[in-house]
């Protein structure tokens, strides 16, 4: 295949084990990784892009072993923090600098420096040193010189981090949409789960040197298998539980919660596999968590309390927090929870500390993991 | 406008008094004089000699030292090895080991019966009483300065733009041409220059391995026992003059080709 296939990897650093990770990304693909600092994420980019020698595992990249390759041997477009561009040289000399160093000089390359400026919409740049661009013009030089290297994968190693938040908002979006239009295979590194899902098609956690979970970019956050997965990726509500009897109709499930036994529907996740009531047995100690977007309160102005009255319970309002589009609820529910609601709602309709108000957690929101599912992690940390 | 404290106050007047230690005695060389004696001195052959012979010496003892200190330099400021720190002490330990003694040193290791003497002899090469020998003994003395320099300039470029370049196709020996030394120019050329100031004004390790030929401060040396003070303080100008001209022109240089910084 091309793209990158990354098999059984290990990378051993003095006081530091990566892996073993397998991973795959298809050419057009993006796959994020994302995880804590310190969790090996730049280690791991920097395997694969030649800078570190793995103690075990193969890199393969466009269906070559480069496993052994050095850096300039792999057709890699590594875009750093900061993006490295050479301060000693005009932004064309830069894009240039791949040229010099092509191994099949008489074929023309797919993208000519000029081009390369074109296609990002910098040709005015050209004579310009990479002081005096902004962090936008600097990350389009950096994609223009990794395109004249004509790559079989770009490696991003936090390219958004040292921005301001304008342009780490405007910048994602573009990169997004420079990518889309490429179709090349791309690995991209954040510690930043909206990054993540803005640019990710795949999503990969890292977690302390290890692969916790891989998934698409909307399951692994609407359904993490893991309590680090739930926990990183904003899954603010999460309790143990313990499974007590299929509700009876369908897949539904009883989960009895520090805040009362409810009604859990888990979603049909894989075609094939068991149903719900053969995979969550009676009396097996499980994790639920709901997103706090997915907690309704009733209280607010267009929501009816007419609707069913299932998992409803009581919560007072702790504390209130603007937190840009919305405003994150703090309640005090027996046990905390936190709702996310649309900026300004609350006060609309009326609600504020200390208010009491129905709390829906709605069947088919909340989510289950098993308790396995943190590879020895508390569920009450 | 700061505030004034007395604190900075005082940081002045020390700071002031620092400095006319340094000029003062300098200043009193100049106007202790006569020029008659100046120009007399001046075209005495030996003494040009002197003077000449130190420029060449030094001036190759800096390209030496910038040829293999920069490597080195390189190594501290980008990797990694066990026993580094033991690394960076011995290349600090000629700072710290009196010149008298360094030259003691070099003379077993390099005069005619040490290691190395031998077996240059073998080759038809002489330390002791040459213009090797005057270089390897300003080079001993001086090449602290040279990588601790590049260390120091090598440290400073952003060791992500050497990976852009190798990750762009660029072998580790071109990423280091176009990209690292580029960019370490500057720190590397003033270290450079500090070898040579350092190497031009060594006096104990040289007479020790070198005494003939004789170098400036070896032949002012030699006046001051010889002719008394008129004659040696007016060499000891000149030279002094030679040398503030030559570094004065070398950092002039290299503030002008470094071009803009990032």
């Amino acid at each position: 295949m091309s793209g990158l296939e990354v098999r059984g990897l290990a990378v051993e650093v003095p006081g530091f084990r990566l892996g073993p990770v397998d991973l795959r990304v298809q050419p057009g693909e993006v796959l994020a990784v994302l995880g804590p600092s310190g969790a090996g994420k730049t280690l791991l980019l920097r395997t694969v892009a030649g800078f570190q020698a793995p103690a075990r595992g193969r890199l393969l990249l466009g269906g070559r072993d480069v496993t052994a390759e050095p850096p300039e041997r792999r057709r890699v477009g590594y875009v750093v923090q900061e993006y490295a561009l050479f301060p000693h040289r005009t932004v064309l000399e830069n894009v240039r600098f791949p040229l010099r160093y092509r191994p099949e000089r008489g074929r023309p390359p797919r993208f000519t420096p000029e081009e390369a400026l074109r296609f990002l919409g910098i040709e005015a740049l050209a004579d310009r040193r990479p002081a005096t661009l902004s962090g936008g013009e600097r990350q389009r030089v950096a994609l223009a010189r990794a395109l004249v290297r004509e790559p079989e994968l770009f490696l991003f190693d936090e390219p958004l981090s040292a921005l301001d938040a304008p342009a780490r908002e405007a910048l994602r979006e573009e990169l997004r949409a420079v990518l889309e239009r490429l179709g090349v295979a791309a690995l991209y590194v954040t510690h930043d789960r909206l990054e993540a899902l803005v640019l990710g098609d795949r999503i990969a956690l890292l977690d302390r040197g290890r692969l916790v979970e891989e998934g698409e970019r909307g399951a692994i956050f609407a359904r993490p298998r893991t309590l680090f997965a739930a926990r990183f990726l904003g899954m603010e509500n999460l309790w143990p539980g313990r499974v007590e009897a299929p509700a009876g109709e369908g897949r539904r499930l009883r989960v009895r919660l520090p805040l009362g036994v409810l009604t859990v529907a888990p979603p049909d996740e894989r075609p094939g596999t068991a149903a719900a009531e053969e995979v969550w047995r009676p009396g097996m100690r499980v994790t639920v968590g709901i997103r706090p977007e997915k907690v309704r309160l009733l209280g607010e102005a267009g929501e009816s309390p007419a609707s069913p009255a299932e998992n409803r319970i009581w919560a007072r309002v702790e504390r209130v927090t603007p937190w840009g589009a919305f405003d994150r609820v703090r309640l005090d529910a027996g046990v905390p929870l936190v709702a996310d609601v649309a900026a300004g709602r609350l006060s609309e309709a009326g609600l504020r500390r200390g208010s009491r108000l129905p709390v829906e957690l709605p069947a088919g929101a909340l989510h289950l993991i098993p308790d396995d599912g943190g590879e020895g992690e508390r569920t009450d940390g | 406008m700061e505030r004034k404290s007395p604190l900075f106050l005082l940081f002045w007047l020390l700071g002031g008094l620092l400095l006319l230690f340094i000029a003062l005695p300098l200043l009193e060389l100049v106007l202790g004089q006569q020029p008659a004696r100046l120009l007399a001195v001046a075209g005495m052959a030996d003494v040009r000699a002197a003077v000449a012979l130190s420029l060449e010496a030094a001036a190759a003892t800096a390209l030496l030292g910038a040829f293999l200190g920069t490597p080195l330099g390189y190594l501290l400021a980008r990797r990694s090895f066990p026993g580094k720190r033991w690394v960076e002490a011995l290349v600090d330990l000629p700072l710290a080991v009196p010149h008298t003694v360094a030259g003691i040193a070099l003379l077993f290791t390099f005069g005619r019966s040490g290691p190395v003497g031998r077996l240059a002899a073998a080759a038809g090469i002489q330390f002791w009483g040459t213009f090797l020998g005057i270089v390897v003994a300003m080079l001993f003395v001086s090449i602290p300065y040279m990588v601790n320099a590049a260390r120091q300039a090598v440290a400073a470029v952003d060791p992500q733009l050497e990976m852009a370049a190798r990750s762009l196709g660029a072998g580790p020996g071109a990423a280091f041409l176009e990209v690292t030394l580029p960019l370490a120019w500057r720190g590397i050329a003033s270290g450079v220059v500090l070898t040579y100031a350092r190497a031009i004004a060594e006096f104990g390790a040289v007479i020790v391995l070198a005494y003939y030929p004789e170098t400036a401060p070896v032949k002012i040396y030699e006046l001051f026992l010889s002719g008394g003070l008129a004659d040696s303080s007016a060499a000891a100008l000149l030279l002094l003059l030679v040398t503030l001209g030559s570094f004065v022109l070398l950092r002039a240089l290299i503030g002008r080709r470094a071009g803009p910084q990032p």
